[in-house]
């Protein structure tokens, strides 16, 4: 890489002693931005709504009232009733459970996803971005080729070739995710590296990797944060469609997109109870992530408000 | 010329990418665990005669003689021959495509037919009922799985209400196919001046092309609404304000024109949602279209058929980015072709 100049202001301020004090300090961005954000309506009604999901996630044997895999055949396929709130599928299990229950595989799901794909992604994309030249160029043809699949279709062909089960799921739809924040982290960096942090951090001689990792990647999170919120939504999609078609979580297992797939074996017998609610659930959770990717969005970008 | 130029450059850049995309779609279908010999060889096969299927297909060089074979038959315009269908993969996907096109096509005419004028009339009239439906739509169909909203929208308009029919394909049983022109049913059927079929045929679209519509509006209503409301408050339209120009021309004129590009690359994105989704939406209405094809490729191990698919769906949507482009560098004098 062409190596930075040094191009310090020459105010007669005393530079600081260490390269991360001319970055605002974290908390204290940390809290302006709280701040911003409490008065973001959008903002604070998607994590309404995911706070919800997470409730419901975390206690979800203590709030449902049946188990999530208890078959009982004296109460197979009845429409919603008061002690089956949702209703019970082809089994005789209670769907209001089921749908709690699944808010864990679901999250945990996207979580792992995202988890996956920014580590990947953004130690991926902040090398090739610092790094610059041909390996930048190859890097992000690479990046490139990935995108030039369709989404859904490429998670398709990654479940095809592990088979059916959660990991595969977690996989395809980490593997989909990567690119994007790989592009996010590679852009960030392109203007970090030639910040007067960053020639601060090299004038007092750090290394390439304490540069990059401690000075620079820190500060181009907050876009990948962003983004993640968003991510997350997608990721729940993407999980939920391939385990309806059977190439993701098996049907056995509460989860939202196999419990749409078993309503959808009975579709034409009139069971819409099966596939309505947990199809609401995807919709309400993935709803919150939107809402508060877009409320993050506008209150990290002013000319949007 | 030039353009001719900057076409063939940008199709030459396609070709590492879809070389890759072969490249990966190679792998993933031989990471898969079954063997295919297997399966098609069937259970009552001895060892000897699987070994002997697996020495002919070639599956046991190593995988760059494989690869290059593979290269090779592809660059002939052959995928190989579908386990299932025992036909080549290449005629498969010929008769399967019009099928999905009629699909998508009416799909995204949809989407972006609604979600332009969405987008526009909402920008142009921020903070009132069309603005806050646009954004209620730009958010829903985003959040929304696809294959839920089908099933949704089948259990009310068929089974519920009655109104159009169920989710048995492209043409109900008594009808039979319109002689194929174009093979889109509705075309062929109005070509052949059969309106019956014709209002048979349109009948079947119109859920899943709600479906596809739905979806694909979404992001497209966002994304024309947010450059619009860029574009408004730019300062070419001041200036055109300034002049006293009418309203109508400086939406139309000034502001529509800088803000349809980004718009433009973003329903080529779009679009290759659709395919994705349609494998959803044909799985459901039973559309014996491509999507359908690659769901019962993928669920009985036809390694032909499932690359061959891939490759298709690559290929058409890394077309319409190139179409995309194309049409941004003849609308953005910027561009330098």
């Amino acid at each position: 890489m062409s190596a930075p100049t040094i191009d310090l202001p020459t105010s007669p301020v005393t530079p600081p002693a260490s390269a991360a004090a001319l970055a605002p300090p974290f908390r204290e961005r940390l809290g302006d931005f709280w701040y911003t954000l409490r008065r973001n309506p959008t903002a604070m009604i998607g994590l309404f709504m995911i706070g919800v999901v997470i409730f419901a996630a975390l206690f979800a044997q203590w709030i449902a009232p049946y188990p999530a895999n208890e078959i009982d055949f004296a109460v197979v396929a009845q429409p919603p009733t008061r002690e089956h709130l949702f209703g019970t599928d082809q089994f005789g299990q209670d769907i209001f459970s089921r749908v709690l229950f699944g808010a864990r595989i679901d999250l945990m799901i996207a979580l792992s996803a995202v988890v996956i794909s920014l580590i990947i992604g953004s130690v991926y994309g902040a090398i090739s971005g610092y790094v610059g030249g041909l390996t930048d160029e190859v890097a992000m043809r690479i990046m490139d080729i990935l995108q030039g699949f369709p989404r859904f279709i490429f998670a398709m062909g990654i479940a095809f070739a592990l088979g059916p089960g959660i990991e595969t799921v977690v996989i395809a739809t980490a593997v989909l995710n990567i690119p994007g924040y790989a592009r996010l982290m590679r852009s960030s960096m392109l203007s970090a590296k030639t910040s007067q942090y960053a020639m601060a951090a090299k004038a007092i001689g750090a290394n390439h990797r304490a540069i990059l990792f401690k000075h620079l990647v820190p500060n181009c999170m907050i876009p990948i944060f962003v983004i993640s919120t968003l991510q997350f939504g997608w990721a729940i999609l993407e999980a939920a469609g391939l385990s309806f078609i059977g190439l993701g979580v098996e049907t056995s297992r509460a989860e939202w997109g196999a419990m749409i797939q078993l309503g959808f074996q009975d579709f034409l017998q009139g069971h819409w109870w099966m596939y309505t609610f947990p199809g609401l659930a995807i919709a309400w959770t993935v709803l919150g992530f939107n809402l508060l990717g877009d409320g993050l969005q506008d209150v990290l970008d002013p000319r949007r408000r | 010329m030039r353009l001719a130029r900057y076409i063939l450059r940008r199709l030459l850049f396609l070709v590492p990418v879809l070389l890759g995309a072969i490249f990966i779609t190679f792998f993933l279908t031989r990471l898969v665990p079954g063997n295919p010999i297997e399966k098609v060889a069937g259970p009552y096969a001895s060892d000897e005669q699987v070994q002997q299927m697996k020495d002919e297909a070639g599956l046991l060089d190593p995988w760059y003689v494989q690869f290059w074979h593979y290269l090779g038959d592809l660059a002939h315009g052959d995928l190989g021959i579908s386990y299932q269908t025992n036909q080549a993969v290449t005629t498969d996907l010929r008769e399967k495509f019009p099928a999905s096109f009629e699909l998508v096509f009416f799909g995204m005419l949809l989407a972006v037919g609604v979600a332009i004028p969405l987008g526009i009339i909402s920008a142009v009239k921020q903070g009132t009922w069309v603005d806050q439906l646009t954004r209620v739509i730009a958010v829903l169909g985003v959040s929304m799985p696809i294959f839920w909203i089908a099933l949704i929208l089948v259990s009310t308009f068929y089974t519920r209400l009655g109104w159009l029919p169920g989710p048995q394909g492209r043409l109900p049983i008594a009808f039979s196919d319109p002689p194929h022109v174009t093979g889109m049913f509705t075309v062929d059927a109005l070509l052949d001046g059969d309106t019956d079929t014709f209002w048979a045929a349109a009948k079947q679209l119109v859920l899943p092309v709600i479906t596809i519509g739905l979806t694909a509006m979404a992001p497209i209503a966002r994304m024309t609404r947010a450059t619009m409301i860029e574009a408004l408050n730019s300062d070419y339209v001041r200036t055109a304000k300034s002049l006293g120009l009418p309203t109508r021309v400086i939406v139309s004129k000034n502001a529509l024109k800088n803000a349809i590009i980004p718009v433009l690359t973003l329903i080529a994105a779009v679009f290759g949602y659709a395919i994705g989704g349609e494998v959803l939406v044909e799985y459901i209405f039973t559309w014996p279209g491509l999507g359908k094809y690659s769901f019962d490729a993928i669920m009985g191990s036809d390694f032909p058929a499932v690359q061959g698919f891939i490759i298709l769906a690559v290929a058409m949507y890394v077309l319409a980015y190139l179409i995309v482009d194309i049409l941004i560098a003849l609308l953005d004098p910027r561009i330098e072709y």
